[in-house]
């Protein structure tokens, strides 16, 4: 069960997150989500199997808060960052920083999936 | 005959004489007896004796006839005395008596009744008399009385009040004269009549009275004789001479018309001339002229008077000096047309005035109804701006419920091509997906009616309702520049009655506003502040307070004004337009602040109650 990797869903917005998790769970995945980067952070364990799916705008922390402080702990568990915005500066600069993709909502059912399926067999 | 009687009743008286002067002799003389004396005849006796005889009868004839001639007087006297006191019981009245030597007076049984008394009930002295008269006419009777004593006057009369037994005043005529003088010409004796006067003496009264107020009369009184030809005046009173300014004996036996001089031409005088010769009342106004020329209007009432037979004899004309009221309705009957004249053309005034302040009114409601176009429109390109720059916001906050809307979906399909059997799972994820597309719908709906064209509608309000749906728009903007929207609102406040568009964009300019005082600033702490509350009770206040650094004194007088912006992007209308929706709710808006956060924006709508669209 343990070894059974988890995807971590981090979203302020309810509704988002929660269409996430069902939709990942129908596909079999084990899914865990956060309203904020304190509540993930709050419950995240280093080291296990997994990815992030991270909300860019959120109050207080943001995502690329999120993946600094992931950087800052040297924890190489991939990020999948989602926004609503369609900023094209944000999407690249959270690449360039390390992010494994970046996804604009409404997201883009397979290709999201195969993303997340890559970015839990790179563990 | 009675002659006769006196010469026998003189011889015997001188027979028995002669006896009686026999009898003396014998007695006192004793010369013998009676009849010795009888017949002792003497011849110079017996001479003697018949010349007594003839003395004594001459003196007899004498006494009779003075006595005779005393009866008869007496007789007459008292006959004459009777017709006296009956002619003068018919007169009310009575004669008197007066005997100045003991001053006992006679009173007839006429004069007592005339005094109420019976005559046994006086007491025969001049007292009686004296008593009775009026003490304020006792000196002027005395007088006379003297007078008459002196022979100033070959009569007494005088008239008198005098008392009666009911101690009433009934006025006396007393006419008397001297009748028996002594030597020295002194009065002996004095006798007269008393007549009561009292309804004569009243009726002269009335008479005197009604004389006396004709003369004492306001308006001229003039009484002409209708039996005379031509009417010739006789009596004038004082102010009839006051009036026309001649006297009254230039007056008397003329015929009035002297006071009209040649103006002859006044049509009220043929009226007046023939209500006269049919002997009817009339009632002119006529021009005439005082004796020394002038003008006067005379309002005269003419009226004729008839004797007890009915027959016209005078005419009473009353005058009334009728310039001045003449005079004075002139002027009041021009002050009148003057002040008609005056209303008319006021009237036209303010006519005109009404009319220009109408259109004037309509000008200005024109013009108010066009700046309130002209705000509603500028207000409407202001919340389209607002969008705009909300539009990544909005987008996002869209792409939220799609984002679930589409994961739900994409799970639904993938179930079904699994063929899963569990309906519950898919009817839970197509819940989802109503919900989910319903709230899009719904930012959508929102944003639409934020930005559509439309006339302002005011309905009853709930201000907190307002302030969360604001709010809402921008959180999406808040979240991104790491700013924080506190609510603080009061529970329960009472509705007011606004257009809820316009107010949310006020709200969203005043929020928006604290964003950017935040967001450029660089503040640390970023907080906005939304408050309300209703502090009194007739209107609800909402305050927006933030932690930025504010505006100086300087600039918050000109905040409200158009264009004035310190921004970049600015317009400078978001101030100006929130206080003219505000100020068009009947509400106030002002800048103040807070004492420890910031800036303060504050504005207040009137509650329902107290508002009037
Ligand atoms: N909360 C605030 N703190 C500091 N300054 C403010 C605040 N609100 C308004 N101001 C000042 O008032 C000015 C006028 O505001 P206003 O909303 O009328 O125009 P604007 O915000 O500049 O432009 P816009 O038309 O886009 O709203 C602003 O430029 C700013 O200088
Ligand atoms: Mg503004």
């Amino acid at each position: 069960m343990t070894a059974e990797p988890t995807v971590y869903v981090v979203d302020d917005e309810q509704a988002v997150r929660a269409s996430i998790k069902f939709f990942l769970e129908t596909i079999g995945l084990n899914v865990k989500t956060y309203g904020s980067v304190q509540d993930f952070f709050d419950d995240y364990e280093s080291g296990k199997a997994g990815c992030l799916v991270v909300d860019v705008c959120m109050p207080n922390m943001s995502g690329p808060d999120l993946q600094k402080e992931l950087a800052a702990r040297k924890d190489p568990i991939p990020i999948i960052f989602i926004t609503g915005h369609s900023d094209e500066t944000v999407s690249e600069a959270a690449l360039n920083s390390g992010a494994f993709a970046f996804f604009h909502k409404p997201l883009q059912s397979e290709e999201f999936v195969e993303c997340i399926r890559k970015a839990l067999n790179r563990f | 005959m009675i002659r006769r009687k006196m010469v026998w009743a003189g011889i015997g008286a001188g027979i028995l004489c002669w006896i009686a002067d026999c009898i003396v002799d014998a007695f006192v003389f004793r010369e013998g007896a009676v009849i010795d004396q009888l017949l002792s005849f003497k011849t110079a006796e017996i001479w003697l004796r018949i010349l007594f005889l003839s003395l004594c009868t001459a003196l007899g004839i004498y006494a009779q006839v003075m006595i005779n001639r005393a009866h008869r007087a007496e007789d007459s006297l008292q006959r004459s005395e009777e017709r006296l006191n009956l002619a003068l019981s018919a007169l009310d009245g009575g004669i008197w008596d007066w005997n100045l030597q003991t001053n006992e007076v006679y009173f007839s049984p006429g004069w007592a009744r005339m005094l109420g008394y019976r005559s046994d009930e006086l007491n025969t002295h001049l007292q009686t008399w004296e008593e009775a008269l009026h003490p304020e006419d006792k000196a002027r009777i005395m007088h006379a009385v003297e007078d008459h004593f002196e022979r100033q006057t070959s009569t007494y009369c005088s008239e008198y009040r005098m008392r009666t037994k009911t101690g009433d005043w009934i006025w006396i005529q007393d006419r008397g004269h001297v009748v028996a003088r002594d030597e020295n010409g002194r009065p002996l004796r004095m006798t007269g009549t008393d007549l009561n006067i009292t309804a004569r003496k009243e009726a002269e009264e009335v008479i005197r009275l009604s004389d006396r107020s004709i003369q004492s009369a306001s308006n001229g009184i003039v009484i002409v004789d209708a039996t005379k030809k031509d009417y010739p005046v006789i009596s004038v009173n004082k102010a009839f001479e006051n009036m026309s300014g001649y006297p009254a004996d230039e007056i008397l036996g003329r015929n009035c018309r002297f006071l009209q001089r040649d103006d002859r031409n006044q049509p009220e005088i043929t009226e007046f001339q023939k209500a006269i010769k049919a002997g009817l009342p009339v009632h002119v106004i006529l021009r005439n002229y005082k004796k020394d020329g002038t003008l006067f209007w005379n309002e005269v009432r003419v009226s004729p008077v008839r004797n007890e037979n009915g027959k016209l004899t005078h005419f009473i004309g009353v005058m009334n000096d009728y310039t001045e009221t003449k005079q004075a309705k002139e002027a009041l009957q021009r002050a009148h047309d003057e002040l008609e004249v005056r209303v008319k053309e006021r009237t036209a005034e303010l006519f005109e005035a009404n009319k220009a302040l109408k259109q004037q009114i309509t000008e200005r409601k024109r013009a108010e109804d066009q700046a309130r176009k002209h705000q509603e429109e500028l207000a409407h390109v202001q919340r389209i701006a607002t969008m705009g720059e909300m539009a990544t916001g909005l987008a996002h906050e869209i792409n939220q419920p799609l984002t679930a809307v589409v994961n739900y979906s994409r799970a639904c399909l993938m179930l079904l091509d699994a063929g899963s059997q569990s309906t519950d799972k898919l009817r839970e994820a197509m819940r989802e997906v109503e919900e989910n597309g319903f709230r899009a719908g719904q930012i959508i709906h929102r944003l639409r009616d934020f930005v559509r064209k439309r006339e302002p509608r005011r309905s009853k309000l709930d201000i907190n309702q307002v302030i969360k749906v604001a709010v809402a728009f921008l959180e999406d903007e808040a979240r991104n520049h790491d700013i924080t929207i506190r609510l603080d609102l009061a529970d329960s406040l009472p509705n007011v009655v606004a257009d809820p568009i316009q107010i949310e964009q006020v709200l969203l300019n005043l929020i928006k506003n604290s964003f950017d005082s935040l967001r450029y600033n660089g503040s640390l702490r970023r907080e906005v502040i939304i408050n309300s509350d209703a502090p009194q009770p007739t209107a609800v206040e909402v305050a927006i307070v933030d932690t930025g650094p504010g505006f100086s004194l300087e600039a918050s007088k000109q905040l409200f004004e158009p264009f004035y912006t310190t921004k970049p992007q600015g317009l400078g209308m978001g101030l100006s337009i929130s206080r003219s929706i505000i100020e068009s709710h009947g509400g106030q808006i002002r800048i103040s602040r807070s004492e420890e956060i910031g800036p303060k924006v504050c504005f207040s709508i009137p509650q329902c109650n107290g508002f009037n669209k």
